[in-house]
This record gives structure tokens, sequence and C-alpha cells, in this order.
């Protein structure tokens, strides 16, 4: 996929300025416009359909995981991607389930940001060990008590088992003989399912306390 | 023996007693009349049971002659006892006797006039049995009086097995001879046998006698004793003397023997009743529970001795039927289930009443079908059907009403979780207490609530008329006074429920303390490791000259940073967890510049590291990363770690060109490492043979200074 546009959500200037130019290097010709907060990003969602977007998650007038939700509501194909300072393994787990496709710590070098960027947009996801191991405890706890949530297969989970001992996707990759590709591609399908059931383990949780 | 099978024993005790009476009285010849006394000392007719009859022989009709014998209003007399001379008793004996023989013929003629009109004769075959529905109220009421006597005080004996209530069931089984009884021979039709007259007489006379002498006995140890055992002996010895006196005929006059004894117990009765309470007067709880049953006693044998004995002994007709005084005996038995209920009498509680109270719902049941089946004439299925359907819709709802009216105030009240929990929440000492007493007030409305003594349980003072309410870590002790405004005393139940309040205020209170506590460490850590991992580093940072070097450091301190906000929310970090993202975070910089990584690791999964250990094995590995990624041209980076006896060892390599000592002296990095692998007390080693090579060894269990 080749973005045409990219929103970038960030409350920080410096950060705003430093990921602006990594954007622009990492897609050359690309429109980038810019959100200050939730307030800002809504009126910029609602004027246009974005391709991919960056958001941060502590904005001053909310949390970015409503822009990502408004953002998939208003247009699904909009690759959503995390930027984060910290890096907080719930938040960014929480991000995951409302829809974002990947996320970029800003505190790694710009090289490495540069990197991650080039990388989602061809589809690779980033999985970090302790990000793997969250998902992991997520898919044991909700189990299969819901047939709307789709489990996960035998080897998505051994990816997953892989990355949490701290693998790359390179060695995921030759470990399980497979090519790397493909293991880009089972980590998008568990994002995909981890929407999926941490959605319907919130409706669960909702019809459990009476509020649907 | 449990005490459900006293109570059973004296419902048996009852039932083979009421079936004997039933049996007695249903067994005599039966000719359907009711008869009394007539004013003009004739027998009147009052009702005609039997269908059979001539037309005329109607209530009103006087029934002057049966068989040869001429009827006198004495022969249909209540009570034989009441007659003023033994004469005139062996001469009633002796009629009753011929009475009987005609009686048992198969026919008898009856003389009988209807108010003028002149006397006819009418033969009359009376039947061989007399039937137990025509059998009169009173005899009934007599069985139901022998009944409660006898069942109450087996339910006493049950549940308290002492000297005061056995005196007590004793008493209920006097009450119960004499009633039976009396019930037999005091409802006949018109005669008995002399010898089954002679034997229910004496009974009677047996049964009254123990009955006071037993009432007697209980007042001299109940609730004081005042009486000694020779006292007790004495008393009976006495008594049955002049029973035995009265039943041989020996004493100066019949109403003096059947009456005399029977005057003298109850004034006995009375002045002990006095003398108890004035030996009560310094004891409350026990002068209340008197009071009921004294008076009670008192008022109960007051109507007999008044209405029966006294005018006996005048000379006088008795001013109330003997089986309606006994009716009034039940009086008795009611101030007994007060003083139980409400002052704990004989130490027995509300919750003695809950024995009786599914059996009684049982001999409900039983007494419904029967009444259904032999009154209402229904089939015996659908009569039980409808008995069962009555006690479970009307008696036990009215049971579980009167159960929890009783019981209500010793119930675990659930809404008072929170009242408890909002004490122990309360920053404030004097909230905590002025709300703690706001609780007790609630729970137990005690006329006052004052400070109290230290105890170590909650405990009933002065009978009951104080609660001691220990103290806790947040309370000081307290004293409440006179339960529910003064109208009742404090009991086991309500300080074992005080007890339970404490305990659950305790817990609330322990359990805020230890999360207080933790709070507290946590954020105790969370100073030490903002402290030394990133205060340390931004120094760094500020003293390092390099831009490049600068910001390599402030990579890694947002990455310190996040450890720090991970482990802050809870979930805290096994070394397997800080090695994989090790791994995987070198692996990253490492292939970037085309290195390759070695990475053995041998750890036990569940070994859990604290955030300075974590940091200190992460700024080893990066830095001797940088340093081979920087300086030494190497194709392979190794790193091996394992836990061996207590100490990680961590064994870094690469096969780049190696350091020179004075260079790795000079770099700020590696004193760094060294001085935090000293700083757990382990060791790090440099060497530069074949590229680098460095060996630490970090203690895991006493890693901290």
């Amino acid at each position: 996929m080749i973005a045409r546009n990219l929103l970038i959500v960030e409350d920080v200037p410096e950060a705003l300025a430093w990921l602006t130019d990594v954007a622009r290097a990492a897609f050359p010709g690309i429109t980038v416009a810019a959100a200050r907060s939730v307030q800002q990003a809504a009126e910029k969602i609602a004027a246009e359909v974005w391709d991919m977007a960056l958001v941060d998650l502590g904005l001053p007038d909310g949390s970015g995981l409503d822009v990502i939700r408004r953002l998939k509501a208003r247009s699904p194909e909009t690759m959503c991607i995390v930027s984060t300072v910290l890096g907080d393994d719930a938040n960014i787990v929480a991000a995951l389930s409302a829809g974002a496709q990947g996320y970029i710590l800003k505190g790694q070098p710009e090289a490495v940001v540069h990197r991650q960027l080039m990388q989602l947009q061809h589809g690779i996801p980033a999985l970090s060990p302790t990000i793997a191991r969250r998902i992991m405890e997520h898919f044991q706890r909700t189990g299969p008590v819901d047939g709307d949530i789709e489990p996960l297969t035998a080897r998505e989970t051994d990816v997953l088992t892989m990355v949490s001992k701290g693998f790359r996707n390179a060695e995921v990759a030759r470990a399980l003989g497979l090519a790397e590709s493909t293991i880009a591609t089972h980590v998008k399908s568990i994002y995909r399912k981890l929407g999926i059931s941490s959605r319907a383990e919130a409706a669960l949780h909702a019809s459990r306390m009476g509020l649907t | 023996m449990p005490p459900v099978a006293g109570l059973l024993g004296a419902i048996a005790v009852f039932v083979v007693a009421a079936l004997g009476a039933l049996w007695l009285a249903t067994a005599q010849p039966w000719l359907g009349l009711v008869m009394h006394a007539g004013d003009d000392g004739l027998v009147v007719v009052t009702q005609v049971q039997r269908a059979d009859l001539p037309e005329g022989l109607a209530p009103g009709a006087r029934v002057s002659r049966i068989g040869d014998i001429d009827l006198r209003a004495v022969d249909v007399i209540e009570e034989p006892d009441t007659l003023p001379s033994y004469d005139a008793i062996n001469a009633f004996l002796a009629r009753q006797g011929a009475l009987t023989e005609v009686l048992a013929q198969p026919e008898v003629s009856i003389a009988w006039s209807n108010g003028n009109a002149t006397v006819q004769q009418t033969v009359i075959a009376p039947y061989a049995g007399r039937p137990a529905w025509s059998l009169p109220a009173e005899f009934w009421l007599q069985l139901f009086v022998g009944g409660a006597g006898i069942i109450i005080g087996g339910w006493v004996w049950a549940l308290k097995r002492d000297t005061p209530s056995m005196f007590f069931t004793l008493s209920g089984l006097g009450l119960m001879m004499s009633s039976l009884s009396a019930s037999v021979y005091g409802t006949r039709e018109l005669a008995l046998g002399v010898s089954q007259l002679k034997a229910l007489s004496a009974c009677n006379y047996l049964g009254t006698n123990a009955f006071g002498l037993a009432l007697i006995s209980l007042l001299l140890v109940y609730p004081q004793r005042i009486g000694k055992p020779w006292t007790i002996v004495a008393v009976w010895v006495v008594g049955l003397i002049a029973v035995g006196a009265q039943l041989l005929q020996m004493m100066p006059q019949q109403a003096i023997g059947a009456y005399g004894p029977m005057l003298v117990q109850f004034f006995v009765i009375m002045v002990l009743v006095a003398a108890q309470l004035y030996l009560s007067r310094r004891a409350p709880l026990a002068r209340a529970a008197l009071g009921w049953f004294g008076l009670s006693i008192l008022l109960g044998t007051s109507v007999f001795v008044f209405t029966i004995a006294v005018p006996a002994l005048l000379g006088l007709e008795p001013q109330a039927s003997q089986a309606h005084a006994f009716g009034i005996i039940l009086l008795i038995y009611c101030g007994l289930a007060i003083g139980v209920a409400r002052y704990r009498l004989f130490d027995l509680g509300i919750w003695s009443f809950r024995l009786g109270s599914y059996l009684l719902g049982g001999l409900v049941l039983i007494g419904l079908d029967a009444l259904l089946i032999y009154v209402v004439s229904i089939e015996r299925i659908p009569a039980f059907g409808l008995a069962l359907l009555a006690v479970g819709m009307l008696y036990l709802p009215l049971r579980n009403f009167l159960g929890g009216l009783l019981s209500r105030r010793s119930g675990i009240d659930p809404s008072r979780f929170k009242d408890v929990f909002d004490i122990a929440l309360s920053r404030n000492a004097a909230e905590q207490e002025s709300k703690w007493r706001a609780l007790l007030s609630n729970c137990f409305a005690p006329l006052s609530v004052d400070s109290g003594s230290d105890i170590s349980r909650a405990e009933i003072f002065d009978g009951g008329q104080q609660l001691l309410v220990p103290a806790t870590s947040a309370t000081p002790p307290l004293m409440m006074r006179y339960a529910h405004g003064g109208r009742r005393l404090f009991s086991q139940a309500d300080a074992d429920w005080l007890q339970q309040l404490v305990a659950m205020l305790e817990h609330a209170l322990t359990s805020r303390d230890a999360h207080e506590r933790g709070a507290r460490q946590e954020r105790t850590r969370m100073a030490r490791d903002l402290h030394d991992n990133i205060g340390a580093q931004l120094l760094r940072t500020l003293h390092s000259s390099d831009n490049e070097r600068k910001n390599a450091i402030i990579a890694e301190t947002l990455t310190d940073l996040r450890d720090i906000i991970n482990n802050a929310q809870g979930m805290g970090m096994t070394l397997a967890e800080i090695l994989a993202e090790l791994r995987f975070e070198t692996d990253d910089r490492l292939v970037a510049v085309g290195i390759d990584l070695d990475w053995q690791s041998d750890v036990p999964d569940s070994r859990v590291v604290d955030a300075r250990l974590a940091h200190t094995l992460r700024s080893i590995i990066r830095e001797a990363a940088s340093n081979t990624i920087r300086h030494a041209g190497a194709r392979h980076f190794a790193v091996e770690i394992a836990e061996r006896a207590g100490d990680l060892h961590v064994r870094i390599s690469d096969d780049g060109s190696g350091m020179t000592g004075t260079k790795s002296r000079r770099d700020g990095g590696l004193v760094n490492m060294t001085a935090r692998a000293e700083g757990h007390g382990g060791a790090l080693n440099i060497s530069s043979t074949n590229g680098t090579l460095i060996e630490v060894r970090i203690p895991l269990e006493a890693s901290q200074p």
C-alpha cells in the first residue's frame, strides 16, 4: 500500500516536528497533516479520509485510543500506528485491540523508527516480546468462551511464543521454516483477532453487567 | 441424649396417657343423654345425642329414675371431692356402683317428665361404648391442659437438666395426672365403676398435690436456693403423708382433706414467691423472670383455689367448673414462655422455642388431618392433602414470621459490612469512634454507650444489662447499657454478633493498614528506582560531551522509565521477560549493522528480579553491544546467561579487534558497568584475547547492598 496522506496526532511540538521529518523521509511525497488534540484530530478525521495515522496515546484532552476508534469508524482502511514514548504494555495492547496495526517507540533512534515505518508500510507489523507475552495472556484469559471469538491457530501461537522469548521475526521464520512475510501475516492476523476478541470480551462484560 | 429426644419422650408419655383416658371415657355404656344437676335436686337433660330416643325426651326434661334407682343431682356431680364428708363420698360411690350395674344391662327403663307433664317410662338400650365425638369440650380441654403441662415440662427438662427444671417437669407430670384423670370422671355420662372412680380420683388427688409440691420445691431452689435438700424432702414427706391420709379417709374432715393441703400449698407458694422476689431484689434479671413466672403461678393456681377449694372448705358449691379451672392453669405456662423469651428464665432463650416449633407444625398437621377425617368426614388421602396444604400455607408462614420477629435483632445484616468498612477507611480517630458508636447504637439500640474497661472478647455483664465492647486498633473499649431502649436484656446472640462486628472491623483495619503499607513500599521502591536509575543516567548525560552518546543514554533512560512504569502497574518482572526483551532489542541493533547474535540463556521462568538488577543487566549488555558496534569491527556477538549456585553468570564475547587496556579503563561506559556489578556484590572481568570477553557474576539473592 502506498500512503498518500498521513495524519500525525501529537501534542509535543518537538516530537511532532521530529516525527514529521522521519515520516517525510520514510514516505517521500506524502502529505502530512498534524493534530495536537483529540478535538483537532476529530475535525481532521471528519474532513477527510486518511491512509495512515501516527497517534500519540497521551493527548491533553483525552486518549489516543479515541482517535484510533474514530479513524477506524470513518474508514477501516486507515492504517493506524501508535506512537508512544514509554511504550507501556497495557496501553499498547489496548491500542492494538482498538484497531491499531502497529506501534513505534518515539524514544528509539531515528534510524530504527525510520525502519519500523518502512516495514509497517510494507505490512510488517512490530511485535516486541513483552507485547507478545501480554497478548498470549489476553487470549489465555479470554479462552473459548464465545463462538464469536476466533481462537489463535497453532502457528500463530508458535509465533507469539517465540517472539515472547526474544526472537525477531527473521529468526522465528528460520526456526519455523517459513518466509519472513508469512510471519508478518501471522502477526497481522493475531492483531486482528486481538481486536475482535477484546471487542467480544467487552461485549461479554457489558452483557454480564446488564449494560446491554 | 439430644434435646429433641427428651421432648419426644414427654410427648410419648402424654400420648399414652391421653389414649388411656380416651379409652376409659369411651369404654362406658352410653345412653346418649347429657345430664346436669337441676336446681330442684333432680337431674336435667341438657342435650340429647342419640336420634333413636323418644321425642319428648328433649333438653329440659327431668330424669327421675333409672332402673330401680331414684336419680339425684349428686349423681352427676363433676368432682366428688367437693362433697362435704367421707360418708357422703362413700354413699356417692355406692350409688355410682349401683348405677353402673343398671347401665350394664341390655335395656334400661328411664322415668322422666317434661315440664308439668306426667312421668313417662321409656326403655332405652344403652350402647356398649360411648363415641368420642359425644365427649364434651371439657374432656378435651383437660386433655389439652394435661398435654401442655407434660410437654412444656419435657421441653424445659430436655434443654436444661438441673434441679429447678426437674421440679418444673414434675409439676407438669402432676398436672397431667390430675387433669387427665379428672377429664375421665368429671365428664362421665352418669356413672363409673367404683374401682375406676376410686383409682381416677386418687390419681387426680395425687397429681394435684404433686403439682403443688413440685412448684413449692421449684420455688425453694429457683432462682435463689433458699431450701436445704432436707427441706424439700420434708415438703414431699409431709405432702405425701397428707395425700395418704386423705385417700385412707383419715383426715378430720373430707373437705379439709381434699382441699386443705391445696390451700396450704397455695399459701406456701405465695410466701415463697414473695421471699424469692425479696432475695432477688439486687438481681434484676432473676427478679424480672421470677416476676412473670411467680405471678402466673399464683394467678393460675388461685383461680382453682378460690373458685373450688375455698368454697368446698366453707361448705359451699364450687364457683367454677373444675375443667375450666384447669384451663386457667395454662396461664402458668404462658408466664413461663414469656419468662423464657424475655428474661431467659431457666437460662433458656429464644432459641429454645425453635426446638418445639417444627414439632408443633407436625402436631398441627396430624390434628388437622384427624379433624378433617373424623369431624368433616373427608376421605383419608384428600384429608391429608388438605391438612398439609393448611400447614404449608398458614402454619409455616406464621412460624417464619414469628421466628423472624423473635430473632430479628441477632441476625447479621449485610448492610453493616459497608458501615464497618466506612469506619475502617475513615482517616480520623475521632470520626472512627463516633461512627463506631453510631453503628453500635443502630445494631443494639442501647440506652447509653460509655467507655468501658479493656476486655478481649464481647461479653455480657450484669445479667444482660450491659454488653462490653472490646477495643479494636482504632476504637477504645466501650460499654453499652440496656439493650433496645431498655426493653430487653443483652443475650448471648447479641454478644456473638457484636464479637463478629468487632472481628470484622479489626479485619478491615488490618487490611487497610496492609494495603497502605504495600502502597508505601511501592512508592519507596519507585522513588529509589527513579533516583538510582533515571537520576544517575540523566546526570551522566549532563556530563557527557559526546552528543551521540547523550542520545543513546537518553534512549536507555526512556526504556528504564518504561520498566518502572510497567512494574508500577503491578506486573512483576521475571528475569526471563527482561532477557527476552533485551535479546530482541540487541538483535535488532546488531542486525542493522550486520552482526550476528548468538544468545544462550538458561534461567528458570519463575525467577523474579528487582528493577535495579534488571537495570544493571540491561546496562551491561547494552554497553557491551554498543562497544562491539562502535569499536570492534566484529561479525559475531555472543551472550551466555546462566544461573548457577545463586549467582547469575553472564558471558559476553565478540570476535572483533578487542580493546586496549588503557582505552577500556578510560571508557565511562565500562567503568560504569564494573561499578554496577560490584554494587550488587558481584564482579566484572574484561579480557581481550580473541575479541573482547566480558564475564560478569551477580549474586541473585543478596543483591541489595
